[in-house]
C-alpha cells in the first residue's frame, strides 16, 4: 500500500493523507461502500466541493491500493462502488509500523541499539522453545 | 556487566587490526607524499592526486584506490550519521510526550540519562545519542506491556547508553565499511554488536532478578513480526541465522549456558589474510 507522505505534526488520518483524501477515507470507512457521487454528496454537505475533485482523489486512492473499485451492471445501469481495502484501525496500525520501520532503517546505524533488530531472521524453533521456557517460568 | 574473556580478545584483536591497517596506510601515504614531484604552478592537492594515480605501477594504484575508498567511506558514513542525528532529534521533538517522559525518567532514575516517550502506536525502544545519551520509548510500547516488562526494555537500553554503544557502533560501522577489503574487521564488529545485545539483556535480567519480563517482550515482538504476511514470503522457511535476536533467545532459554558465537568463517579469514599480506608487501618492499 503506497503511502509516501507522513506528517508527524498532524494527528490521526491527516498524518498519512492530504485534507481531502482524509475526508474521503473517513466517509468510506463510515459507510463501507460508496459511489463517487455518494461521496461527493456527503462531502458537499459539509463544505462545497466539485465532483471532479472528489473523483480525482478517489481514483488516486484506488491507484495507491487503499480503495478497491467494483463495477456492477451494464450500459446505463453501470455503477462503480468503492470499498476500503483495510479497516481504519488496520490501516493506521500497518502504516504506523511501516513508517516506524522506515525510520529505524533510516536511523539504523545511528540508533544502533533498537530493541527489535533483525526480527526477520528469528528462528521458528527458538521461538517455540522460548514460549515453553516462559510457560515454565510462569509456573515457578 | 563484565565482558566475557572471548569478547575481550575479539575487541582487542579488532582494535589492534584496525590500528595496524591505519598505520600501514599512513606509512604508504607518507611515502608517496615524500616522492611527490615539484609541480610548479599547480595546487598541491591536485599534484598529489595526479601523482598517486598516474605515476605508479598498477598494483600500487590498486592500493591507493583502497586507501581513498577507506577515507571516502568513513567520511560519507559519518556525514550521513550527522544528518540522521538532526532528523532524529526533529522527530523526537515533534512526537515527545512531556509528562510521560518526566514520569519514566524519574521511575528509571538513570543518573541523568533521560527517557523520552514519543507518541507512536508502534513499538519503538532504543538508545541513541553519541555523548548526550537518551533512551527513547513509544507510547505504543508502554500501552502494550506491563510496567515490569517496560522496565526490562528500559534497563536493556540503559545498559547501551551507559556503555556508549551508539557512539561505538557508529565509529565501528564507519571503520568496517571503509575497510571492506578486510572482512575480518566487519566480522569482529558484528561479533561485538551481538555481544552488546547479550550483555544488555543480562543487565536487564540482573536488575529485575528474572528473565521472564524480557523473554515475554521479546517473544511478543518476534511472534507479532512473524505473523505479518507481507513481511515474509509465503512458504519461506527460516533457519538459524547468526543474528543477535537468535542468540538473545538462546540466552533467555538457557540462561546459564555459555553461548558459542561464530566470529568469522574460513572464506573471510582467507580474504583478510591475503589483504593484509598485500599491504605488508608494500610496506616492506616500497616504504622501508
Amino acid at each position: 500500500m503506497g503511502i509516501k507522505r507522513f506528517n508527524v505534526k498532524e494527528e490521526g488520518l491527516q498524518r498519512f493523507f492530504g485534507p481531502l483524501e482524509a475526508r474521503v477515507m473517513k466517509a468510506i470507512w463510515e459507510h463501507q461502500q460508496l459511489t463517487i457521487k455518494q461521496v461527493h454528496e456527503l462531502l458537499d454537505d459539509q463544505a462545497p466541493i466539485s465532483l471532479n475533485a472528489v473523483m480525482t482523489v478517489m481514483l488516486r486512492l484506488t491507484d495507491k491500493g487503499i480503495l478497491r473499485k467494483e463495477t456492477t451492471g451494464g450500459g446505463r445501469n453501470r455503477v462503480s462502488f468503492f470499498f476500503p481495502v483495510q479497516s481504519e484501525e488496520q490501516f493506521i496500525v500497518e502504516q504506523t509500523r511501516v513508517v516506524t520501520e522506515g525510520l529505524m532503517e533510516d536511523f539504523g546505524p545511528l540508533i544502533v541499539n533498537h530493541f527489535i533488530d533483525q526480527l526477520d531472521s528469528a528462528d521458528p524453533e527458538l521461538i517455540k522453545k522460548l514460549e515453553s521456557r516462559i510457560n515454565e517460568l510462569k509456573k515457578q | 556487566m563484565t565482558m566475557p574473556p572471548k569478547l575481550r580478545w575479539a575487541l582487542g584483536l579488532n582494535v589492534g587490526l584496525v590500528s595496524w591497517i591505519l598505520v600501514q596506510m599512513g606509512v604508504r601515504v607518507r611515502h608517496q607524499l615524500s616522492e611527490l614531484p615539484e609541480a610548479a604552478g599547480e595546487p598541491g592537492i591536485w599534484a598529489t592526486l595526479r601523482s598517486f594515480f598516474t605515476q605508479h605501477p598498477v598494483m600500487e594504484q590498486v592500493y591507493n584506490v583502497a586507501i581513498l575508498y577507506c577515507v571516502v567511506m568513513v567520511f560519507v558514513h559519518l556525514g550521513t550519521q550527522g544528518r540522521q542525528q538532526v532528523k532524529l532529534l526533529r522527530y523526537l521533538s515533534l512526537t515527545r510526550d512531556e509528562r510521560s517522559s518526566a514520569r519514566w525518567t524519574e521511575r528509571l532514575d538513570a543518573d541523568g540519562i533521560p527517557v523520552i516517550v514519543i507518541r507512536e502506536q508502534a513499538f519503538v525502544a532504543m538508545a541513541c545519542g553519541f555523548f548526550k545519551r537518551r533512551i527513547v520509548i513509544s507510547t505504543g510500547a508502554l500501552h502494550r506491556f506491563s510496567e515490569e516488562e517496560v522496565l526490562a526494555v528500559l534497563y536493556h537500553e540503559l545498559y547501551h547508553c551507559r556503555a556508549y554503544h551508539p557512539l561505538q557502533t557508529v565509529v565501528g560501522t564507519a571503520i568496517s565499511r571503509g575497510m571492506a577489503f578486510i572482512p575480518l574487521v566487519r566480522d569482529l564488529s558484528r561479533y561485538y554488536e551481538i555481544w552488546m545485545e547479550l550483555l544488555a539483556d543480562r543487565y536487564a535480567m540482573k536488575r529485575l532478578n528474572s528473565e521472564r519480563p524480557l523473554a515475554t517482550v521479546l517473544l511478543a515482538l518476534v511472534q507479532g513480526y512473524v505473523k505479518q504476511p507481507y513481511q515474509r514470503e509465503l512458504g519461506s522457511v527460516s533457519h538459524f541465522a547468526e543474528t543477535a535476536v537468535n542468540y538473545r533467545m538462546e540466552q533467555l532459554i538457557h540462561r546459564h549456558t555459555e553461548l558459542n558465537i561464530q566470529v568469522t568463517n574460513r572464506r573471510n579469514l582467507l580474504i583478510s589474510s591475503l589483504g593484509l599480506l598485500f599491504m605488508m608487501v608494500f610496506l616492506l618492499g616500497y616504504c622501508i
